[in-house]
């Protein structure tokens, strides 16, 4: 593992110094990747939010709940 | 002490709970510090991010979302509460949770001073009077205090005092409304307008294209710079600790803010799909729109050695402060620009500082039944004693930065390790299990809570014990600051009182609590 890691770290090495800044190949796959995969879960998540059917009263006052110690006490 | 009876608080829609999860989560820590990572470990830093981010990030919220509406059905919405609950009334549970409130209240002693930074900036962008780069250092230095203790008393209306007044007042406004029409209807106007800035910047940061003064510097060279990856970091333990702390601190972790949140909850509500939703809200604002525009510009306006001066890497609050004001000095439209980045982080900050206030507001109601007036007005007394030291400790921001490492730092690695063992022993997998999948419009992986038993302790007292070794055993500096600073000593006397506070408070609580439960008992034979 550690030998990939350094023959990995050497290449970057020789194509940073070769192309100063310039984004490397690798570096644009994990560019793509990174934002793709946050555009992809917020795009899924926000998709399902809207589409899944949900109660109309979904959200209630805490008024409404009747914790555990009241109904064994109504019991 | 009797007891004012008061209505009880809720959500008002769906959207709400999410937008107020994510304004919590998302703040200074997107826009400034994601990107300072990433320039310093370039695209390797995903990596570790990514891996924090499933096995950490997601199973701790999914535990606190959890917690918090386990708890809110018995009526408990602060950590001590919540955690009785769980803990089967036992007072040690509550004790156990003293962290809940004391974090929350002490990093927005010095958050809520940062947030009047941004202000103070934006405010500055959209009358021009930001000053030249040539003054920007200085400017900072007196606009922030940092040059010496006490200055900012000098002249309070032109330096950031005068903004944190406004900051304090409006967050306090907004908690004195109350959930719905206060920290919901906050966030649903606060977050889309922020990322409506944030795009406005990434699309005109991505039409820079190449800098005809300086053809070695492009938008590609700065995409490079942050994203070309750097794979010996990968094997230093500091890639896997920043990424760490950058999940717990960017995803509201750890901080007792959740379990509050979502404490306000109906028992069969969804949280599985509402927190991921919030999560990746927060993930897309840190990673697409945070980390695409500070450095790639940054580099285009300024070059590639701004980002490597030691002044400006490593700090946050140099890179936003300092280097970024020369950006927009450069840019075209830059008071534009200028004010639409700095009211964008100022909007990322009011959220993130307003979810800070609510956990203890929730404890003083229902630990010593007082009313939203009174709670409020401890609750300032408190933030403004604790505001005083870190706006008066400014030199080399001695007392913020002692907060910052052992309650923002340190505090919120212990209250996530309780957090995680409090679910997955005290409340059980099972019982966990099922908490998550009561309500729930996605179905999630049935490993979840075991990671949250097993692999969360694990990971986060290896992180820890990583931090101690390299911060306090092979480094002497910070336990040399404790001994040798006076601003330290009294920023940590500050933290001490502000626990035995809490403790005291929790001991009151739970008297109450008991005599409540004995009560009902009684009524009950």
């Amino acid at each position: 593992m550690s030998t990939l890691i350094t023959s990995l770290a050497q290449a970057t090495e020789n194509a940073a110094k070769a192309e100063a800044f310039t984004i490397s190949p690798i570096g644009l796959v994990i560019m793509i990747l990174a934002i793709g995969g946050m555009c992809s879960l917020l795009g899924w998540c926000v998709y399902k939010v809207v589409t899944v059917p949900h109660p109309e009263e979904h959200l209630h006052t805490q008024a409404d709940i009747t914790p555990p110690d009241e109904i064994e006490e109504r019991q | 002490m009797s007891e004012i009876q008061r209505p009880k608080e809720s959500w008002g829609t769906r959207v709400g709970v999410i937008l107020a999860v994510t304004g919590s989560a998302v703040g200074l820590g997107n826009f400034l510090r994601f990107p300072g990572l990433l320039a310093e470990y370039g695209g390797t830093f995903m990596i570790p991010y990514i891996i924090a981010f499933l096995i950490l990030g997601l199973p701790i919220a999914f535990s606190e979302w959890a917690l918090g509406r386990f708890g809110g059905r018995y009526g408990y919405n602060s950590t001590p509460g919540v955690f009785r609950a769980v803990g089967k009334r036992s007072h040690l549970a509550s004790y156990l949770a003293t962290l809940g409130p004391v974090i929350p209240i002490l990093i927005y002693t010095f958050y809520v001073f940062i947030e009047a930074w941004c202000l103070g900036y934006a405010w500055k962008y959209a009358f021009g009077t930001m000053p030249n780069p040539d003054g920007i250092k200085d400017f900072f230095a007196s606009f922030t205090g940092a040059s010496e203790n006490g200055i900012l008393f000098q002249d309070p209306l032109n330096n950031a005092l005068i903004f944190l007044a406004v900051c304090f007042v409006l967050n306090f406004f907004l908690i004195y409304r109350g959930l719905s029409k206060g920290i919901e209807l906050f966030c649903k106007i606060a977050m889309p307008t922020l990322v409506l800035c944030a795009v406005i910047i990434l699309i005109r940061v991505l039409s820079l294209g190449s800098n005809p003064d300086f053809p070695d510097r492009s938008l590609i060279d700065g995409l490079g710079y942050m994203w070309n990856p750097k794979w010996d970091l990968l094997l230093s333990g500091d890639i896997w600790l920043d990424a760490a702390g950058q999940i717990f601190f960017s995803l509201s972790v750890g901080f007792g803010i959740i379990i509050t949140y979502s404490s306000y909850l109906k028992p069969n509500d969804d949280i599985s799909l509402s927190a991921i939703t919030a999560a990746a809200g927060n993930g897309f604002t840190e990673v697409v729109l945070g980390g695409m525009i500070v450095v790639p510009s940054a580099i285009y306006f300024l070059g590639p050695e701004t980002m490597s001066d030691p002044a400006v890497n490593g700090s946050s609050f140099n890179l936003g402060f300092v280097a970024l004001p020369a950006v927009f000095d450069a840019m075209p439209w830059g008071n534009f620009f200028g004010f639409l980045f700095f009211f964008l982080l100022f909007l990322a900050a009011a959220t993130s500082s307003i979810s800070m206030l609510q956990p203890a507001i929730a404890f003083l109601e229902e630990a010593l039944g007082l009313g939203r007036r009174a709670s409020c007005a401890i609750l300032g007394f408190i933030t403004i004693s604790g505001t005083f030291i870190v706006i008066y400790f400014t030199q080399d921001f001695a007392a913020l930065a002692t907060l910052d490492t052992w309650i923002a730092t340190v505090g919120i690695y212990i209250l996530a390790t309780i957090q995680v063992l409090m679910f997955g022993f005290v409340l059980g997998i099972r019982k966990g299990q099922e908490e998550i999948d009561r309500g729930a419009e996605i179905r999630l992986p049935r490993i979840i809570p075991y990671i949250v038993t097993i692999v969360c302790p694990v990971y986060l007292i290896t992180v820890f014990g990583y931090w101690v070794v390299t911060n306090l055993i092979l480094d002497d500096s910070i336990t040399n600051q404790i001994k040798n600073s006076l601003p330290v000593q009294i920023t940590i006397g500050m933290i001490l009182l502000t626990i035995i506070f809490i403790i005291l408070v929790i001991s009151e609580a739970v008297r109450r609590w008991d005599r409540k439960d004995k009560s009902l008992k009684g009524a009950e034979l």
